[in-house]
């Protein structure tokens, strides 16, 4: 690629200025998701967390896979040094994630929240990987990408997001396609006959069509292997965006894992649906950054709604009069 | 180009090879679940393996929540797993037969199911379709031990005898057929329902 070429697509990938509506909504979906998974945890955490649990506080911080500061170190810390009763802990630091979440939610202390929620969803999750899953995983990041966010590198974590989620789908895709049982249907039959959350459809009832399921199956490795390129084809991204939210709420209703799915089709929309919402009815590229150098000024939204009905938010210009 | 955009560039850069890092690891077991013969590739896969191993990469990873490959439900979709543990209540003479703890519902009935997934250690070598190390194999082996016999809440209720199995489910091609590789059988602490247990 030739300089001026790659001058034009940094400037379209780094310097364009997508509106920053997304966060607002990024941020406040998030944490009422994270607020709605973890609510109902609350009345059993000393028995997922606690020493009434399922398993010895000590024996989980000796875990395989288990690595930095767990929940466990901390209730066993703060007894032998402070005297805290270990339900006493679990139950503090509960409310704690709540609360982080309730802050995400209503945007209040936004990015602190979102570093106090990653530390604390770290430590009860992911330390000790005993009871955590994908979900966990992608909430850490999507939480690192909230506690990033500032206005100046709105677009650089737009971005960071717009190609974690091209990995994700992408290997999905990949992962999927070399396993037979994807080909012929009877990974899906096999996904729907044993639902995990309680869920609200029961399809295996009433559905027992290898034909069907087949096709689904090969629709879902098709959809996820070609989102990585397809999602950056704007007359495609709909379409993809569609099939891939149509996907996640299938997996909610069907198998039950509504926080994953909620989580997912957050992400989806922010990272690939409000940026470009005032697509269609703003200026060309060309014509929206040379008004942007006229002007002078280019306006970050933080989560706002933009004041011009542009996709870069750039104010002193008529719209409906480009220089 | 000013340093910030370079930097700019490069946290992208690290970040999302991170990401591909983890999950090129991942692709990788994934091909050996499914057989392909990927001796050629290996030393590369080793490699990778090992820069996503090391230290700095490995501790952020796995704070930003990068420490994972993303084929969910793939390249096969894993069976279900069932502790399975019977009671005996004292006060009321009763037997029952639990097949999770009383939280596991909702949310957290996905939480038990994460738990319970690890029990994929405990499969027969014939069936198991990871490597698997033996400290995993002997750590899962004592959790679900000590789950099974914490199962129970109460001090009324006592556990009597508990068992582990993976449960194949029909496929299309066989719709009726069902069944049950036993993981762990084995009596508790607590015997007063033995002869309820033992009779058919």
């Amino acid at each position: 690629m030739n300089r001026p070429r790659l001058r034009t697509a940094r400037k379209h990938w780094i310097a364009r200025d997508l509106p920053g509506v997304w966060y607002g909504v990024y941020h406040r979906a998030l944490g009422a998701i994270l607020l709605i998974a973890f609510a109902p945890l609350l009345p059993h955490t000393s028995q997922l967390f606690g020493v009434s649990g399922l398993f010895d506080t000590a024996l989980l911080r000796l875990h395989p896979h288990g690595a930095g500061i767990s929940i466990y170190d901390v209730t066993i810390l703060l007894e032998r040094h402070v005297g805290l009763p270990p339900d006493a802990t679990v139950y503090t630091l509960s409310v704690c994630y709540l609360t982080s979440c309730f802050a995400l939610a209503v945007s209040w202390q936004t990015q602190r929240a979102a570093a106090v929620l990653m530390s604390l969803h770290y430590l009860f999750f992911i330390a000790v990987p005993v009871y955590s899953y994908g979900f966990d995983y992608l909430c850490l990041s999507a939480l690192f990408y909230c506690a990033l966010y500032h206005t100046r590198r709105a677009t650089l974590i737009l971005r960071l997001l717009q190609l974690h989620l091209c990995v994700v789908y992408l290997f999905g895709g990949l992962n999927k396609i070399i396993g037979s049982t994807w080909h012929n249907g009877e990974a899906l039959w096999k996904a729907v006959q044993q639902p995990i959350g309680g869920p609200l459809i029961h399809v295996t009832e009433w559905l027992p069509l290898p034909w069907l399921w087949a096709t689904l199956g090969w629709g879902v490795v098709v959809a996820e292997l070609s989102y990585a390129m397809l999602i950056w084809w704007r007359p495609v991204r709909p379409w993809i965006l569609g099939f891939i939210v149509l996907m996640h709420t299938g997996i909610a209703l069907v198998l039950g894992l509504y926080a994953f799915s909620a989580l997912m089709i957050l992400l989806n929309l922010t990272a690939f649906y409000y940026p470009y919402l005032n697509e269609s009815s703003c200026q060309p590229l060309a014509v929206t950054v040379q008004a942007a150098v006229h002007a002078g000024e280019v306006v970050h939204n933080e989560g706002g709604t933009p004041k011009q009905k542009t996709s870069s938010t750039t104010t002193g210009v008529s719209p409906a009069k480009p220089p | 180009m000013v340093w910030w955009k370079r930097l700019g560039w490069m946290v992208i850069a690290f970040h999302i090879g991170t990401a591909l890092l983890y999950n090129i690891e991942g692709f990788h077991v994934s091909l050996s679940v499914v057989g392909a013969d990927t001796v050629s590739q290996s030393r590369l896969f080793d490699l990778l393996g090992r820069v996503s191993h090391s230290t700095p990469i490995t501790a952020y990873a796995r704070f930003t929540g990068l420490a994972t490959g993303y084929g969910f439900y793939a390249p096969h979709v894993a069976s279900p797993y069932v502790i399975e543990v019977v009671t005996y209540a004292e006060a009321t003479g009763r037997c029952d037969t639990l097949i999770q703890p009383p939280w596991a519902f909702g949310s957290g009935a996905v939480r038990y199911r994460a738990f319970t997934s690890s029990l994929r250690y405990l499969l027969p070598e014939k069936r198991r379709l990871y490597d698997t190390d033996t400290l995993a194999i002997r750590y899962t082996r004592v959790l679900v031990r000590q789950a099974a016999h914490r199962f129970v809440g109460s001090c009324q209720t006592q556990p009597v005898w508990w068992r582990a199995y993976a449960l194949t489910l029909p496929t299309l091609q066989a719709p009726h057929s069902t069944f049950f590789t036993l993981l762990a059988d084995e009596p508790a602490s607590f015997t007063h329902c033995k002869e309820t247990l033992d009779s058919p």
